[in-house]
């Protein structure tokens, strides 16, 4: 119930989708990192109480070049290097801490750390349960 | 260019076989086999191998 | 006159004593000469009833005269019997030890098709295992339809296979006053005269080299061979132009009576066939290799090489293995027989393999680290095989150190070979079977006409030559030659015979796959299933092959 300007009480139209909780904000949170630090940021987000995270194997390459090798008497350069992706969908609240923690555990001060990205998600889906929104996650 | 090489390779054998009827010996007949074997390995990689060179992939 | 007289007298006296003598001992070695009556005293250590109450764990009442094959159980035991039975132990031995040699040689098939399996790109593995498979069953074919004719038809006596009598039909020419043995006339569908022991065992053995020339050629073809062109090519292979080589190196023809016909030393010699087999490959892989050209991705614009590494190293270090043990059938097994004719050299040759092989390996090793700073696992693997190629002639005729030597050569051969054929002919070969086969090959002909030292002893002659086999290094410049000779008929003739075939098949089958299937992987187009459908392949990164990709997708659209 609301009470406007000139002091006449009316219901708001709430549409029904705006009414119910699952519009809170999320974003996902994209982590290229190091292959052999996928275990202590897997602990850090454990420790935030970061549930459910996406891994894979990617190859790629920033500003950390190629290696050149040989084989049978022929150069060739491995352009891309081994690295590893961690997707985690987090409440907005959350994202400030996510990045906090995994840039401190992730970070060696050498080229190749990797990087963090951060994108919206308009929403999510508990496949199970029917639940959408931040109770999704 | 491949007639010609194969030209070659087998000219190269008779070059060697010849040396057995040319002369007794064993040091000519050496020599004799070896310069076979070369012309041979010439018309092999050097005449036959240029035409197909000419047709590779990466010179198109 | 009279001392003439006396000594005259004495004389005749000391020589009729002497002869009375004589005499007296002749009739007693008579009188004790062995006869079939002696044999009949000769009795087991034991009757079959004692040995069936207590057994025999210590052996030692197993095995004895009660063994021996009786021809007429009324006659009992006679010498007869006891000559025929040592004779048939001998060919026994040798039969069963050249069927071995023969099974382990089968067994470097899988050794070849793991080597070349790992060396080229996931995406082709399905191709490239089932041509190394097929080669045993279409070359087996070709081999026992007319191969094994064409090759042995004329081997006649085969003294360690029992003589093998059936087979001698050998058509010769006469051209400049010489008799040239070209090709035999007799075995064919191994049916008539030839279904005899001897020659089953024979083919056998036979077979099982033939079928290492042709698994070499699929190494150097790999990646882009049409599978309906490799099957035309190795049924040519198998059945006329390695039984050519085959008859004129081992089935006595041509070129092993160069000793017989020209006085060169004992003609060409090649104990287990690094020219017959390994050359005669070699060779067989360069001329397709030229004919079909590189992979695409292999060369840039301006014909420098990239590397394509191979998938899974652990299959052809594997591999190599395999090929090493079964390199025990190869050499060794070349004596047919492990019991007469200087067949005990079976330990000698053996040792001289392992010894040529593991110098080649260390000599390609050293190479590799020296050169590019790091040791290459596939370049000392390909090392380790060509030191066993490069002894495959010589190994019945050198000494421990010679083998050595030519091991330590091929090592740094291969290597230098490879980077050869990359980069002056630009011939791609992505498992360098040419480099290993075809010029080790050609180097093991030639190591023994310089190393053979005179010091083996098969029978007494060999190729119909008297005495033992000698190269330059000791004592015998014609060896050389016989040897040279040889090295120019592989590369004159055979090499020809090899791209005449292959040019042929090139005409009228096609023998590349199109630039689409050759990108896609040859897998699913050319065998319809992947070899690896649950791993996700990688997507190439090396450098050069996008610009390669591009243009050849814009080819294979037009």
């Amino acid at each position: 119930m609301i009470i406007d300007e000139i002091g006449r009480i009316g219901e708001t139209y709430t549409p029904e989708y705006l009414n119910r909780e699952e519009i809170t904000q999320m974003k996902m949170v994209t982590c290229i990192i190091r292959p052999e630090k996928l275990e202590s940021i897997t602990n850090t987000l454990d420790k935030l109480h970061i549930v459910g995270m996406t891994v894979t194997d990617v190859r790629g390459f920033g500003r950390q070049k190629g290696q050149v090798e040989h084989y049978r008497g022929g150069e060739y350069t491995i352009r891309f290097i081994p690295k590893v992706r961690i997707d985690v969908v987090v409440p907005d609240e959350d994202v400030k801490k996510v990045i906090e923690a995994v840039s401190r555990t992730a970070r060696t001060e050498n080229v190749g750390d990797g990087k963090i990205f951060v994108t919206n998600v308009e929403n999510a889906m508990r496949i199970r349960t029917g639940e959408v929104g931040t109770s999704a996650l | 260019m491949r007639l010609l090489g194969l030209i070659f390779i087998v000219g190269g054998w008779l070059i060697a076989m010849a040396g057995l009827f040319v002369t007794t010996s064993n040091s000519a007949r050496i020599l004799f086999a070896v310069g076979g074997i070369l012309v041979s390995a010439y018309g092999i990689l050097g005449v036959l191998n240029k035409h197909y060179l000419n047709q590779v992939i990466w010179k198109k | 006159m009279k001392s003439l007289k006396m000594k005259t007298f004495l004389i005749l006296a000391i020589l009729g004593v002497s002869a009375l003598m004589g005499f007296a001992t002749l009739a007693k070695a008579e009188g004790t000469a062995l006869t079939d009556q002696d044999l009949t005293s000769i009795s087991a250590p034991a009757s079959t009833d004692e040995i069936a109450a207590k057994g025999d764990p210590g052996a030692d009442f197993t095995g004895n005269v009660r063994d021996v094959t009786v021809s007429d159980s009324k006659k009992g035991l006679t010498l007869a019997d006891l000559a025929n039975q040592a004779g048939q132990n001998k060919i026994a031995i040798n039969f069963v030890w050249t069927l071995i040699c023969g099974f382990m040689v089968m067994f470097m098939q899988p050794g070849f098709a793991l080597v070349e399996t790992g060396l080229i790109r996931a995406k082709n593995a399905n191709h490239t295992m089932m041509m190394n498979f097929m080669v045993y069953s279409l070359g087996l074919f070709a081999y026992y339809v007319c191969g094994f004719a064409i090759q042995m038809g004329g081997v006649a006596p085969v003294a360690n296979l029992g003589g093998l009598y059936p087979l001698n039909g050998e058509h010769v020419v006469n051209f400049l006053g010489k008799p040239w043995a070209l090709f035999g006339t007799k075995g064919f569908f191994l049916h008539g005269t030839s279904y005899d022991v001897g020659v089953m065992v024979m083919f056998l053995f036979q077979m099982v080299f033939m079928d290492t020339t042709t698994t070499i050629v699929t190494g150097s073809c790999a990646e882009r061979w049409k599978y309906s062109a490799f099957c035309v090519s190795t049924i040519g292979l198998g059945a006329i132009i390695y039984p050519l080589f085959g008859n004129w190196a081992w089935g006595c023809g041509w070129l092993s009576q160069l000793g017989v016909n020209f006085g060169l030393g004992h003609g060409y010699c090649d104990f287990a066939g690094s020219g017959v087999v390994h050359a005669v490959g070699g060779l067989t892989a360069l001329a397709c290799a030229m004919i079909i050209g590189p992979r695409i991705g292999k060369f840039n614009r301006d014909g420098s090489p990239n590397a394509i590494p191979g998938h899974d190293l652990v299959l052809v270090l594997l591999g190599c293995f395999i090929l090493a043990f079964g390199w025990f059938g190869f050499n060794p097994g070349s004596t047919l027989g492990a019991s007469g004719n200087g067949a005990l050299r079976i330990g000698s040759i053996a040792v001289n393999t392992m010894l040529a092989g593991c110098t080649a390996s260390f000599s390609a090793l050293l190479y590799m680290w020296i050169r590019y700073g790091k040791p290459d696992a596939s370049m000392t693997v390909n090392g380790l095989l060509a030191g066993l190629v490069a002894i495959t002639a010589p190994s019945g005729f050198v000494n421990p150190i010679g083998a050595s030597v030519i091991g330590w050569v091929a090592g740094f051969l291969v290597c230098l070979s490879v980077e050869f054929f990359d980069r002056v002919p630009k011939i791609d070969d992505p498992v360098g079977a040419i480099s290993v086969h075809g010029i080790n090959g050609i180097w093991g002909v030639i190591a023994v006409g310089l190393f053979a030292d005179g010091r083996s002893n098969y029978g007494g002659s060999w190729n119909g030559v008297n005495g033992s086999v000698k190269g330059l290094f000791y004592g015998d410049p014609g060896q050389l030659v016989a040897q040279l000779i040889g090295v120019a008929t592989l590369v004159g003739i055979i090499f020809t015979m090899s791209f005449l075939w292959n040019w042929l098949v090139d005409l009228i089958v096609g023998q590349r796959t199109s630039a689409k299937a050759e990108l896609a992987g040859l897998d699913i187009p050319e065998m319809g299933a992947l070899c690896y459908p649950d791993f996700q392949l990688k997507a190439q990164d090396y450098a050069g092959s996008s610009s390669q990709t591009s243009k050849a997708e814009s080819l294979s659209k037009s």
